[in-house]
């Protein structure tokens, strides 16, 4: 049989992993190693209190246990996958794509929240958080008094959470781009439009479905 | 490689073969043949399109064999369908 590679094909790179890996992954593998990388994010988030307490949200500091680290991710990604799901039905021009597709690309375009679990771990960032937040629940502004290397963390900490959360954006946007064939100003409004209608329903599922459980 | 041409230089309009000829016997045979749909699409799409009928027209086992996901293989077939449908007339 003669292999037939057409040029406009992507091909296995790392930049193709990083940037667009829903072009080689894809359906059930996609889903199997998304599931995972969900879990495992709610479980290292579970011991440093960061909740993903909504489609783009991160934050620290409530104490729960772990099933609602869990909980919060998986949610997240239901929330998400069922919006993106009806928009992409509305916006697809060829009717034929497989949900299984939107479901594992969307469970693995949340694989960087991996990476904001990680780096909450670094040293520093727990405690110059634990005194952000008690200047906050006394009702104060001020900027805590830390050693230089806490706030150093910090910044850094904030700053790889924003990168994660738009990195994040960009790759939910390919998984609903390949999975359901849509291009254009119309995909990118239904998408813009999900992502909206998504966080404000994992927003309302976090508090009156989650929160109440605790 | 020379690449076949489907389109009048001039005036963009689709060609048509006026004349086929035998390589061994050196036979010609005249009149006004048009040209098969296929060849309206790019090299690379009638690469994709024998890739496709090489795996039996399946679209899992061609994705398997590229190394890409199964999505990318069937929105290149989707591409191919809409170039497709806009040059027939």
């Amino acid at each position: 049989m003669t292999e037939t590679e057409s040029p406009k094909l992507p091909r296995k790179n790392l930049l193709t992993w990083l940037w667009n890996p829903f072009a080689v992954i894809a359906g059930g593998p996609a889903l199997a190693a998304g599931v995972l990388i969900i879990l495992a994010t709610g479980y290292l988030a579970s011991h440093t209190l960061t909740h993903f307490d909504g489609v783009l949200d991160t934050h620290v500091g409530l104490r729960a246990p772990l099933w609602f680290f869990l909980a919060e991710g998986i949610l997240n990604w239901l929330c998400l996958f069922i919006v993106l799901l009806f928009g992409g039905t509305i916006v697809a021009k060829h009717r034929s794509f497989r949900i299984i597709d939107l479901f594992g690309t969307q469970a693995l375009a949340r694989w960087p929240f991996l990476i904001t679990a990680l780096v909450t771990f670094l040293p520093g960032f727990k405690s110059f958080n634990a005194k952000l937040l008690t200047i906050v629940n006394q009702g104060k502004i001020a900027f805590p008094s830390a050693p230089a290397s806490e706030i150093i963390t910090f910044i850094f900490v904030t700053f790889m959470m924003i990168v994660v959360t738009v990195w994040f954006v960009a790759l939910a946007w390919k998984s609903f781009r390949i999975s359901c064939d849509v291009r254009g100003w119309k995909a990118i409004t239904v998408f813009t439009i999900g992502v909206i209608i998504a966080e404000v329903l994992s927003k309302l599922a976090f508090i009156f479905v989650l929160l109440p459980m605790l | 490689m020379i690449k076949f041409p489907t389109r009048c230089p001039s005036c963009n309009s689709g060609l048509v073969v006026r004349k086929l000829s035998c390589d061994h016997c050196e036979t010609e045979v005249g009149g006004t043949f048009p040209l098969p749909r296929l060849t309206g699409l790019s090299p690379d799409d009638q690469d994709f399109i024998l890739s496709f009928v090489e795996s039996s027209g399946s679209l899992k086992e061609m994705a398997t064999r590229l190394g890409v996901s199964y999505p990318t293989v069937r929105n290149r077939l989707n591409e191919i369908i809409d170039t497709l449908k806009e040059k027939t007339p």
